[in-house]
């Protein structure tokens, strides 16, 4: 199978054969490696600067702040424990929580079914169905968000709205209007599309002849072979929705669906003035932890070669 | 539905497979809307629908929606002669221009870097992963600090190679530039993310293949990875061009849009007349004018795919 | 496509209509009603989302429940930056709230717009406002000789030196610059460089990041007799304007006494931190030797005013107004009251970093706890404010870059000024 590809080569099925190619090379540490190394360490450090200085702030004692510096005088564990204490942080959390997994579940369902749709499937305009896709990349969300609030305050028989949804305030300050406007996004089809438009239909032929429905098809074989793209999906929808502010703060305004975005603004003033920015940075740490255990997880479907058994070619 | 076409006897069905039947195609596309109509569906009411809302706000002189009388063009022969306006669009396309493919090459290189087996790559990658997630109130802080006019380090750095000191974020002149290097630095971990997610697919074999032919790094990369790149690149591309076209978060924290305007970029613009001046309407133009923009970049950004089929 | 549009405005404006229909405002003067039933909607911008901002509120909505007892208060805190984008999101889809708090400036904007209604008609008049405010706060609150908004708390700039800087400048530390070209040659005395020309202590910090410059400008400019807008109509171009622009400029640019656009990490007054001689600076001080205080510099400070053919004192502030549309509008009213309550324009004080508006709250304990607000509240009288008519907003979006043109030598004070005044005379 992988022999037979015509130009330009396609990306075929994972072969079930391990990484042997490392064992053939002799020259393993060859100075090549050592300078890659050395150049990723390097632009590596560049890259977490900023964290690592997030991490040493959330250290330091509160009148440490008006002068920028880098390591605390006095360690302050406490800082994380009251930062907690300044507001609602564990309602804070747990409702970015509630929005993040009640998004991304069926994100992930939504928009790959229709990436490999609109890749693989022949749908009659589909042409113009991804050029309609890939156009709404370009509309500014910050222009948006005010027919989109008209449009989610009228949903029909929401919030007390009639079916013409009107007298109510529809799903305002509700669940629903943080989570269903961002089930799907352009974004997220389009991506899934170019990752399926590199598969082989010849998987899916062999699948058809065995009788596979064609849903099931996508779910049981083209699905999991395209493991790194829901990986991806689901890192950059987690990362955007955990850091949701302006949608959150317009259309809530009952801190038991805010997000903890909203919390953190919290620590902008304090009573003199200054930014109580020990709180803020350690509130900030512990939000990144979920996204970075997702990221690490996630590493296991980005090594080459360990894609789902696929057909053997 | 689609079981019940497939409910045909199975010889008949392997005969119509092979020979490509109507059948199998119209049960096919069939499926193909089933798995589509969800996403396109609430595209439209969720994104289009207000879309349509903004190119119709955009010929009234409504300051807040409902309350104004339409204007037809009005708004838009006032854009093309509004100085902000026209300042904040060269911006963006300088911005875009320079952050666009430097962007891409940068976040490519080290994708390719990450991809090749060497030791702790996971903990490498997990360090460019960081600054999407880091919080954005730290990342200014530090990049304040580094383009610090009176004692950052970017002064630093430039006294050290005997260089005259900057304002940086407070020189008209400099700034802009500034921003784009931390847009850079910004944009890299998710790019990054997509193409190394793209290495994946690339076939081991046919590296394999490649190198045992004799074709030397360079020659494996242009013939056998960069092509297989191809559908991921245009959405890289696509992304990149609409994202920095959009900037608005870094400009909104480190400078908002000062000093002057030089750093004044057509959604921060858009922002300020939609809420600063409550001016929606006119901000609506604004934001059609901006969208007609990406479109044209994102086709021309098309054209300088190798190959189109992989569009 | 045309038809479908303009289908889409009519709908708009048809659904604003008839959201808006109601409440056109009682007459009736405002009385307490025990036994009315409802919930109203207060918008507050930039009460902090944490504890301390809650127990504040709490506290409001105890005097409001003396009166009201059983209507039902919803909060809605937003940050400054986004209550614009409230405004906008809760006009448009008509459910306006009932009781809005923003900052002097919004008033006349928001009037006109429609979005808060008349409080003369529901009762408070010009002579209310005078009874607890200083008469410089009333103007501020008027569409069209009607009152809108009253006033709850003030954020002042105050101006502050260091007697030690002063000192080892040769300057009399107990003299405050009596004229704006005193000021300036004050503060190139006490600029101090190092070897390599960088600036180590600054002669007068503006304490304005870039594209900010504008408070800083209308205190100077009301020094010199000057203001932003007389009733509705755009006087900053004025002679008074055009030299206090071209001051400023002359000072950060060609003197170069101060860093152009220049903070520290905190973005705290340098003046506190002596990072600058002498500056604008906050009107609360925290004069412990906790975290965060500034212990033994407080008594090195000297608070003052901007003194030239005025003295001045710049003064932002907080307002309270009833929403247009209002179900509940003597409610709403009540509730507006509650916030001019001494305690909670105490409390509110706390958490704005203010001073309380009312004139008689000057021996709060609150007021005396430090020498910022001591000097801020002693001062009020002579405040000068940000504020215009209908156009403001637009205005004040074009005015911070408009200004650094001119601070930075691109153009010129006169023709910028003219030009500015074009945008807030209604166009764009």
């Amino acid at each position: 199978m992988t022999a037979t590809t015509e130009a330009p080569p396609r990306i075929p099925a994972p072969s079930a054969t391990p990484p042997a190619p490392q064992r053939r090379r002799r020259s393993r540490v060859a100075p090549g490696a050592i300078v890659l190394s050395v150049v990723l360490a390097i632009g590596g450090l560049l890259m977490v600067v900023p964290f690592v200085w997030m991490i040493l702030t959330s250290l330091k004692s509160l009148g440490e702040v008006s002068t920028f510096s880098w390591l605390p005088q006095s360690v302050q564990w406490q800082n994380y424990v009251e930062a907690f204490k300044a507001a609602p942080f564990l309602t804070y959390f747990r409702n970015s929580v509630i929005v993040v997994v009640c998004q991304t579940i069926p994100l992930l369902f939504i928009a790959t079914a229709a990436g490999y749709a609109l890749a693989q499937l022949p749908i009659r305009f589909k042409g113009g169905i991804l050029t309609y896709f890939i156009l709404l990349l370009g509309v500014p969300f910050q222009v948006l968000i005010v027919p989109l609030f008209i449009v989610v305050r009228s949903v029909p028989f929401a919030g007390g709205n009639d079916w013409l949804g009107q007298g109510g305030t529809g799903w305002i300050n509700t669940w629903w209007a943080l989570i269903i406007p961002f089930v799907s996004a352009p974004l997220y089809v389009f991506l899934a599309r170019q990752f399926f438009v590199s598969l082989p239909p010849d998987l899916a032929d062999a699948a058809r002849m065995d009788g596979l429905g064609e849903i099931a098809i996508f779910f049981r074989i083209m699905a999991p072979l395209a493991r790194p793209a829901f990986v991806t999906i689901a890192l950059f929808n987690v990362e955007s929705a955990w850091n949701g502010f302006i949608w959150p703060l317009v259309a809530t305004s009952s801190e038991q669906l805010r997000p903890l975005q909203f919390g953190l603004a919290t620590f902008a003033q304090s009573s003199s003035g200054q930014p109580q920015w020990p709180f803020l940075m350690a509130i900030s740490t512990l939000a990144t932890l979920p996204m970075i255990a997702l990221f690490v997880f996630g590493q296991r479907y980005f090594i080459a070669g360990l894609a789902s058994s696929g057909i053997k070619g | 539905m689609t079981s019940a076409t497939l409910a045909a006897p199975r010889r008949a069905e392997r005969r119509s497979a092979r020979r490509g039947s109507p059948g199998i195609a119209r049960a096919k596309a069939r499926a193909g809307w089933i798995l589509l109509v969800p996403a396109l569906t609430h595209s439209v009411i969720f994104m289009a629908l207000p879309t349509i809302i903004v190119v119709g706000l955009s010929l009234t002189d409504a300051r807040v929606v409902g309350r104004g009388d339409v204007v037809w063009l009005d708004n838009y022969i006032e854009l093309f002669q509004d100085q902000t306006f026209r300042t904040a669009l060269l911006n963006t396309l300088a911005y875009t221009i320079v952050v666009v493919p430097v962007g891409m090459a940068v976040a490519l290189l080290v994708a390719l870097g990450l991809n090749a087996p060497i030791r702790g790559r996971a903990a490498y990658r997990t360090l460019f992963y960081i600054p999407v997630v880091t919080s954005a109130v730290a990342v200014s802080t530090v990049w304040l600090w580094i383009y610090n006019p009176a004692s950052g380090l970017a002064n630093e750095v430039l006294a050290f190679f005997g260089i005259g000191r900057s304002g940086w974020l407070t020189d008209p002149d400099i700034a802009l530039p500034a921003l784009m290097v931390i847009g850079v630095w910004q944009g890299l971990g998710s790019k990054m993310i997509i193409y190394l997610a793209a290495l994946q697919g690339v076939s081991q074999e046919l590296v394999e293949a490649a190198r045992l032919d004799g074709a030397n790094r360079w020659q494996i990369f242009w013939n056998v990875t960069w092509p297989a790149l191809g559908p991921v690149q245009f959405f890289v591309l696509v992304t990149s061009i609409a994202g920095s076209f959009q900037v608005f978060d870094l400009v909104y924290v480190m400078t908002q849009g000062g000093p002057a305007n030089a750093t004044n970029v057509l959604t921060f613009d858009i922002f300020t007349n939609a809420f600063s001046r409550l001016q929606i309407g006119y901000a609506s133009a604004e934001t059609v004018i901006m969208f007609v923009f990406v479109g044209v970049m994102i086709y021309l950004g098309r054209l300088t795919q190798r190959d189109r089929k992989d569009y | 496509m045309k038809k479908r549009l303009g289908a889409v405005a009519v709908v708009a404006v048809a659904l604003l209509a008839l959201a808006g229909c109601s409440g056109s405002g009682s007459s009736a003067p405002a009385s307490a009603d025990k036994d009315q039933a409802g919930t109203i909607r207060v918008l507050v911008a930039n009460f902090p989302a944490n504890n301390v901002g809650q127990g504040v509120f709490d506290q409001i909505v105890k005097v409001f429940h003396k009166s009201y007892p059983k209507v039902k208060v919803e909060s809605d805190f937003v940050p400054y930056d986004s209550l614009n984008q409230k405004i906008s999101t809760s006009l448009a889809s008509g459910q306006n709230y009932d009781v809005i708090s923003a900052g002097i400036g919004w008033v006349q904007p928001l009037a006109d717009l429609g979005a808060i209604q008349d409080l003369t008609k529901l009762g408070i008049t010009k002579g209310d406002l005078e009874k607890s405010a200083y008469p410089s706060f009333v103007a501020p609150m008027l569409w069209k000789d009607d009152v809108y908004a009253v006033p709850v708390v003030a954020n002042p700039r105050v101006l502050a030196y260091s007697k030690s800087a002063f000192e080892k400048a040769g300057l009399d530390p107990d003299k405050a610059p009596q004229s704006l070209e005193e000021l300036r040659e004050d503060a190139k005395k006490l600029t101090i460089r190092d070897a390599s020309g960088n600036i180590t202590q600054t002669g007068f910090d503006f304490w304005a990041p870039p594209s900010n410059y504008r408070q800083q400008f209308v205190a100077f400019m009301g020094a010199l007799g000057g203001q932003e807008f007389t009733g509705e109509k755009p006087t900053f171009a004025s002679k008074a304007g055009v030299d206090a622009l071209q001051l400023i400029h002359d000072m950060v640019t060609v003197d170069k006494s101060s860093t152009y656009g220049y903070q520290n990490s905190a973005k705290t007054a340098l003046v506190t931190t002596g990072e600058a001689a002498m500056g604008f600076a906050s009107p609360y001080v925290d004069c412990s030797t906790d975290q965060g205080g500034i212990g033994d510099k407080c008594k090195d400070l000297v608070y003052f005013n901007l003194k030239d053919k005025k003295e001045v004192e710049y003064v932002g502030g907080r307002v309270a107004a009833v929403g247009e549309g209002s179900k509940l509008p003597q409610a709403s009213l009540a509730m507006v009251k509650a916030f001019q309550d001494q305690k909670v324009q105490e409390a509110i004080s706390k958490i704005d970093v203010g001073v309380p508006i009312d004139k008689n709250a000057g021996d709060s304990a609150f007021v005396k706890s430090n020498p910022a607000s001591t000097f801020a509240f002693k001062n009020l009288d002579k405040g000068v404010f940000e504020y215009g008519g209908a156009t403001y907003l637009d205005f004040r979006a074009k005015f911070g870059p408009a200004l650094d043109q001119v601070i930075l030598g691109k153009a010129q004070a006169q023709p910028t000024l003219d030009d500015l005044k074009k945008v807030a005379e209604g166009g764009r």
